[in-house]
C-alpha cells in the first residue's frame, strides 16, 4: 500500500466573499479535484422555473427567465449569518417524492411590479424616470432563502445599490411572475456555480545559494533583483544579502528573465545557480471568490464534503467488486 | 422552452361553445378585433391590414436556462 498522506490547509486570508489558503502535503490531482468540485459540484439554489402571469415589459419572457436564473440565491441556515451549504435543508428536485414541487425541494419567489402603481408613490420630479425591477423585488416564501445582495446588513444600509437589475419598466408596463428556485450543481447549468473565481497556483520554492551569492557585487545583486519582472527578490538592507520577498507566492509567475540574468553573471556555465525558483509539487495556493450564493469558507467545506462522498462511494463500489 | 401550447376555443362539433376566434390588436388604431378562420385580415374600425396577436391570459412557464 502506498504511503498515506495527511493533507493540510492553512488559511491566509478570509472574508465572507473571499478565501485564500494553502493546501499542502498532497499532489496536483487532489488540488485539481478540489478546484473542479468547487466550480462544478457544490450544490446551491438557483431559479429554475418561471411562471408568468403578466409581462408587458420590453424584454420577452425567455430573456427575463434567463436573467432570473443567473441571480445568486443565498441560503442561510437558521440562526446563522453565513450563506451556508443548502444540501441538508433541501432535496434535489429529482429525488423529492412530491408530484410537482414542495417546500422540501423548492423555494418560491413572487415578483409583482406595476409601473403606474409605483409611480404614484414617487415624488413629482421623478415620475418621468423609468423603474428598474431588481432582485430586491423578489419576495421569497422561505425566510432562510433570499437573492444574494450584500453580505452583511451594514453594507446594505450604507450603499445606494438597489440590487441586481432585471428589467426597466415604463408607463403602462407590468411584470408579474412566480419564480421557482431549486437546488442543483453547476455541472448541469452554470447558474448553480457558487464561485466566481476558484484557482490555485503552485507554491514557488525559492532557494538562494548564499555561498554563491557572496561572489557577487552589490550591483550584480541589485541587477538580479531587477531582472525578475515579478520582483520576487529584494536586498536585505542590513546584510546586503539577496532574500525572497514575503509575498513571493502571490507574485512569482515568470522566472526565465532571472535565469538569463544569472547565467550572464556566472563565470562558467556549469557554476551553481545563485537563485533557483521551482514549482512545488505538493503545496498549492488557492484563491476562491464567491458569487454571493455562499460564504467562501462554506464553499470550501462543502467541496470537501462532496469530495469525501465521492471517495466513500468509490470505496463502496470497490468493496462490491471484491466480493 | 415554452411548455404552453396555445389553443383557441374548442374543436368543431365537440358540443362545447363555438369558436370565438382569436383576439388581435390593430397596428394603426389599437382597436381589439376578434378574427375567425376565413375572416379577412382587416381592422373592423379603421380597415388597417396589419394586426397583432395579443398575449395569452394563461400562465406561461419557462425554464430559467
Amino acid at each position: 500500500m502506498p504511503q498515506q498522506r495527511f493533507p493540510k490547509i492553512e488559511i491566509l486570508q478570509i472574508a465572507p466573499h473571499y478565501i485564500q489558503f494553502i493546501l499542502s502535503e498532497t499532489d496536483t490531482s487532489m488540488a485539481n479535484a478540489l478546484r473542479r468540485i468547487m466550480i462544478a459540484e457544490v450544490p446551491t439554489l438557483a431559479i429554475d422555473l418561471v411562471e408568468y402571469a403578466e409581462n408587458s415589459s420590453v424584454l420577452n419572457d425567455e430573456y427575463i427567465a434567463h436573467r432570473l436564473g443567473l441571480i445568486p440565491i443565498r441560503f442561510m441556515a437558521e440562526g446563522s449569518l453565513k450563506g451556508g451549504d443548502c444540501h441538508t435543508a433541501f432535496l434535489p428536485h429529482q429525488e423529492c417524492v412530491c408530484y410537482d414541487r414542495c417546500p422540501r425541494c423548492s423555494v418560491e419567489f413572487e415578483l409583482d411590479v406595476n409601473f403606474d402603481k409605483y409611480n404614484q408613490t414617487r415624488p413629482e420630479q421623478e415620475r418621468d424616470l423609468s423603474l428598474t425591477v431588481t432582485s430586491r423585488n423578489l419576495i421569497s416564501n422561505n425566510m432562510l432563502v433570499s437573492p444574494a445582495h450584500f453580505l452583511n446588513e451594514e453594507e446594505q444600509d450604507e450603499s445606494h445599490d438597489e440590487g441586481i437589475s432585471i428589467v426597466k419598466l415604463g408607463p403602462g408596463q407590468h411584470l408579474k411572475l412566480k419564480a421557482i428556485a431549486r437546488m442543483g450543481i453547476s455541472k448541469e447549468h452554470a447558474k448553480w456555480c457558487p464561485v466566481a473565481v476558484a484557482t490555485y497556483r503552485f507554491w514557488p520554492e525559492i532557494t538562494i545559494n548564499q555561498e554563491a551569492c557572496s561572489m557577487l557585487t552589490l550591483e550584480q545583486k541589485q541587477e538580479l533583483v531587477e531582472a525578475c519582472p515579478d520582483r520576487i527578490l529584494e536586498l536585505d538592507e542590513i546584510t546586503g544579502n539577496l532574500v525572497a520577498v514575503e509575498n513571493a507566492y502571490e507574485m512569482a509567475t515568470f522566472t526565465e528573465d532571472l535565469k538569463v540574468a544569472q547565467n550572464a553573471m556566472k563565470k562558467r556555465p556549469e557554476d551553481d545557480d545563485f537563485v533557483k525558483v521551482v514549482q512545488s509539487q505538493d503545496r498549492f495556493v488557492f484563491s476562491v471568490e464567491s458569487t454571493g450564493a455562499m460564504d467562501a469558507e462554506e464553499i470550501l467545506m462543502s467541496s470537501l464534503r462532496v469530495l469525501k462522498d465521492k471517495l466513500n462511494y468509490l470505496a463502496a463500489e470497490v468493496e462490491k467488486l471484491k466480493d | 422552452m415554452n411548455t404552453n401550447t396555445q389553443t383557441t376555443g374548442a374543436p368543431a362539433g365537440s358540443g362545447l361553445p363555438v369558436m370565438r376566434g382569436v383576439e388581435y390588436r390593430c397596428g394603426d388604431c389599437g382597436a381589439r378585433n376578434m378574427i375567425k378562420g376565413g375572416d379577412p385580415v382587416r381592422c373592423r374600425q379603421c380597415g388597417f391590414r396589419i394586426l397583432y396577436k395579443t398575449r395569452t391570459k394563461r400562465l406561461i412557464q419557462f425554464e430559467a436556462r
